[in-house]
């Protein structure tokens, strides 16, 4: 800073002379000067306030158009989303029955009785969509089965599932159970 | 602009949430999953697996199945998937990867900052870590919080006096308790302590325990060597500890659990939750050694404490609650659910930070519905209360008696049916509206609401454009007892109310009915039979009979009757109308569209006497 002064007193008298006049320019014009930069200090101030509340306005917008989007498309999921849920909960019984019939029974008649429930079952989850996703012999597919164990059967192929613990469901395309499977290899 | 995203980034599930709305919203998964577990895996053919998908193979593929990597964040351990390294951020990175494409898909913009969470009892360099593991998966991590202090946030405490408090975090698999003190909306973590391998699976194993001893010394045979037993025994030890949450006995029943030489053996054993509680005592206990240690280190007595919070899905166990409230006698919080409030507590620092949560919280609601008098003295409501403001609604409105040149709109606020019941808030006429037939003129009245809760009332006449309207501040009139009571009053007399108004609107149709019927008996009279005109006029002067009394049943009888034979009438007029000419359409007008009619009245007109005070 020093530096700089000096070499402005040394220069030119004149640009001093000169620099007075403007400083006394300034100084008459002063009022007038404030009164418009403080006017234009308040325009500076509200055009910033007004974007400031632009942009605030904007994102609440895009906001609540997502939000709509959003919502739509879950509305339109809800119905078939509140049948698997509910399908999902009855599938133990499905299991179940499936275990008695692995089970056997010397009872003929009883035997029947209880393939013709299974049977009523399968139509019944046949009539929504419901399918069984296919397993044993398959290879093993994360996006469909879930792996509970695993083994090595040389008999078999690279990530071939040999056995099933309770099956697997679709309904339509979309998994409403994996399969729970053994896997070799 | 994008939005930011708050991560709880867990050792076992991820969950990820953001503000919206002023609310925080937790993201579910591209599966629809509120969790995501936090597994990496590397199929044979070298493509990546996140979360659940990654868990299902994870038995059939084990050694490119990395789990619980948060435990060697900040370490120089490296994961070997088929010759290629990783490190723990980069392995980490893919699960926020994932996290952040499903946060996008959510809310249909681009995300790129993010709030990620750690435990409390992190280093700098686990710290640094997990912002790295960020800045590999494409964000931009804008804070590193504490997971207790997360959960201090989605509690409110900062915005609280100054206090000190205890996060009690028993999760998937590890237990961590905090000792934090907030003060001037700074939360510093005074102390912490736990066991990194206690939590919800030892709770199943003990249930587990449990039922093979019990089978055993029922049925002589022992389920743990029985691999497709004990999965179904952990799966049902699992559901039943979450049942005994809600109630005190669980019934588990696995039939076919197994089969020996006299035939297959069905298992079915009730535990009850004092079973559960003695079966886990222990685990429990284990957590409370930690707990003293931390307030210990923190230099607190446990009475110096003022809020005890509960995180971790283990902590919905009653015995676990019991067991906080009989060691610190606080009664916990846990209000907002357990395995979601740290992602939540991330998402509303990532609001702060983000510029949100200043913006459009607290809008206020009009707390009582607000409507105008309609025939019959009945209040019909233009905005319902809970009405978020500012809001505004219209509703075209018509006059109840031919030639009526004014109508008075008696603005009302309150819940009942009837409009005496409600407060009116306000008066005033709108003249000048052409003299034409009853429900013929257009008056449409505007409720607008402003953001200070300012009501602006107007109605307009449409037809000749002239418009009153009064200016009401609704809001400021009552007093939350006084709300509570006319929301209470009005369920109390919702009954009576509504068979008040049923009367009235059965009076209000039949007068209808009446009016059209005797304009198309005095226009169209030529065009009908001598019989079918007088059988018309009788069902007339029936509902005019039944309105001079008050029986409703019998006033709706007569008007059905009346309907029916004005319809029939009606029918037999358009098969002859065709013959006819502008004569017949002009007065086939006058009398309302025919069957429709009462409907479109109904519909979309109320009718606004002229003095409803008569």
């Amino acid at each position: 800073m020093p530096a700089k002064k000096k070499e402005q007193s040394e220069d030119n008298i004149p640009a001093e002379s000169i620099n007075e006049n403007t400083v006394n320019e300034t100084a008459a014009e002063s009022p007038a000067a404030e009164e418009e930069s403080k006017a234009e200090t308040a325009v500076h101030s509200f055009e910033e306030l007004l974007s400031a509340e632009k942009d605030r306005y904007m994102r609440l917008a895009a906001e609540y158009d997502n939000y709509r989007k959003r919502s739509q498309k879950e509305r339109e999921a809800l119905y078939a989303d509140v049948r698997a849920d509910t399908i999902v909960q009855f599938l133990p019984v499905f299991d179940d029955i499936e275990r008695a019939l692995k089970a056997g029974s010397p009872d003929e008649t009883f035997k029947k009785g209880l393939e013709m429930t299974m049977n009523s079952f399968m139509e019944i989850l046949a009539g929504f969509g419901v399918s069984v996703i296919p397993a044993v012999g398959h290879p093993f597919d994360p996006s469909l089965h879930n792996a509970m164990m695993h083994t090595e059967d040389e008999s078999v192929g690279e990530n071939i599932i040999v056995e099933e613990f309770h099956k697997g469901f679709l309904m339509g395309d979309k998994v409403i159970r994996y399969s729970m499977v053994k896997v070799a290899n | 602009m994008a939005k930011i995203i708050g991560i709880d980034l867990g050792t076992t599930n991820s969950c990820v949430a953001v503000m919206e709305g002023g609310e925080p919203v937790v993201i579910p998964n591209a599966e629809g999953n509120r969790t995501t577990p936090s597994v990496v895996a590397f199929s044979k053919s070298g493509e990546r697996m996140v979360g659940h998908v990654a868990k299902r193979q994870a038995v059939t593929n084990p050694d490119r199945t990395v789990i619980s990597i948060k435990r060697e964040m900040g370490s120089n351990y490296k994961v070997d998937i088929d010759g290629k390294k990783y490190s723990p951020p980069e392995i980490s990175a893919m699960v926020l990867q994932k996290l952040k494409s499903d946060a996008e898909a959510y809310l249909g913009e681009t995300v790129t900052q993010a709030v990620i969470t750690v435990p409390a009892y992190f280093s700098d360099s686990q710290r640094q870590a997990t912002k790295d593991a960020g800045k590999i998966a494409g964000l931009d991590v804008l804070r590193i919080i504490n997971e207790p202090t997360a959960a201090a946030l989605a509690y409110g405490l900062d915005k609280e006096t100054d206090q000190k408090i205890m996060v009690y975090d028993l999760g998937g698999g590890t237990f961590d308790v905090s000792v934090l003190e907030i003060g001037d909306g700074v939360i510093e973590v005074l102390a912490t302590n736990g066991d990194t391998r206690l939590g919800g699976d030892d709770f199943d194993n003990c249930v587990i325990k449990y039922l093979v001893d019990e089978f055993k010394r029922d049925n002589g045979i022992d389920l743990s060597a029985d691999k497709v037993a004990m999965q179904r025994l952990r799966e049902a030890a699992e559901k039943a500890k979450v049942e005994l949450s809600g109630v005190t006995a669980s019934s588990i029943n696995l039939p076919y659990i197994t089969a020996d030489a006299t035939g297959p053996k069905h298992l079915e054993i009730t535990l009850t939750r004092a079973k559960f509680n003695e079966l886990t005592r222990h685990l429990v206990d284990k957590t409370l050694g930690p707990v003293k240690q931390a307030l210990s280190d923190a230099g607190l007595s446990v009475n110096q404490l003022s809020k005890v919070l509960l995180v971790g899905g283990s902590t919905r166990i009653p015995a676990v609650q019991d067991a906080v409230k009989a060691l610190t006698g606080q009664e916990p919080f846990k209000g907002i659910n357990p395995d979601e409030c740290v992602a939540i507590g991330a998402a509303i620092q990532a609001g702060v930070l983000g510029g949100d949560v200043q913006g459009i919280l607290l809008l206020d609601v009009t707390p009582l519905s607000l409507g105008i008098e309609t025939l019959g003295g009945v209040c019909t409501r233009l905005i319902e209360r809970n009405t978020t403001i500012p809001t505004k609604k219209s509703q075209v409105f018509s006059t109840a008696a031919d030639n009526q040149t004014s109508v008075e709109v008696n603005v009302l606020q309150g819940e009942r049916e009837m409009a005496a019941y409600n407060k009116s808030i306000g008066r005033f006429h709108l003249d000048g509206i052409a003299p034409a037939r009853r429900g013929v003129p257009q008056i449409e009245v505007t409720f607008d609401i402003d953001a200070n809760g300012i009501v602006n009332v107007s109605a307009k006449d449409l037809g000749t454009g002239r418009e009153q309207h009064i200016t009401v501040t609704a809001s400021s009139n009552l007093s939350k007892e006084e709300i509570e009571k006319a929301i209470r009053e009005a369920e109390q007399h919702a009954a009576e109310d509504a068979k008040r108004k049923e009367e009235v609107d059965t009076r209000n149709s039949a007068d209808q009915m009446v009016y059209q019927s005797e304009q198309t008996i005095s226009e169209l009279g030529d065009k009908l039979s001598a019989s079918d005109k007088s059988s018309l006029e009788g069902a007339v002067s029936k509902v005019k009979d039944a309105l001079k009394g008050n029986d409703t049943a019998a006033i709706k009888s007569a008007t059905e009757a009346l309907t029916k034979e004005f319809y029939a009438v009606s029918e037999k007029i358009y098969a002859q109308g065709g013959n006819a000419g502008a004569e017949n359409a002009a007065g086939a007008t006058g009398a309302g569209p025919a069957p429709g009619g009462q409907d479109f009245y109904d519909a979309d007109y109320e009718v606004v006497d002229d003095d409803n005070n008569k």
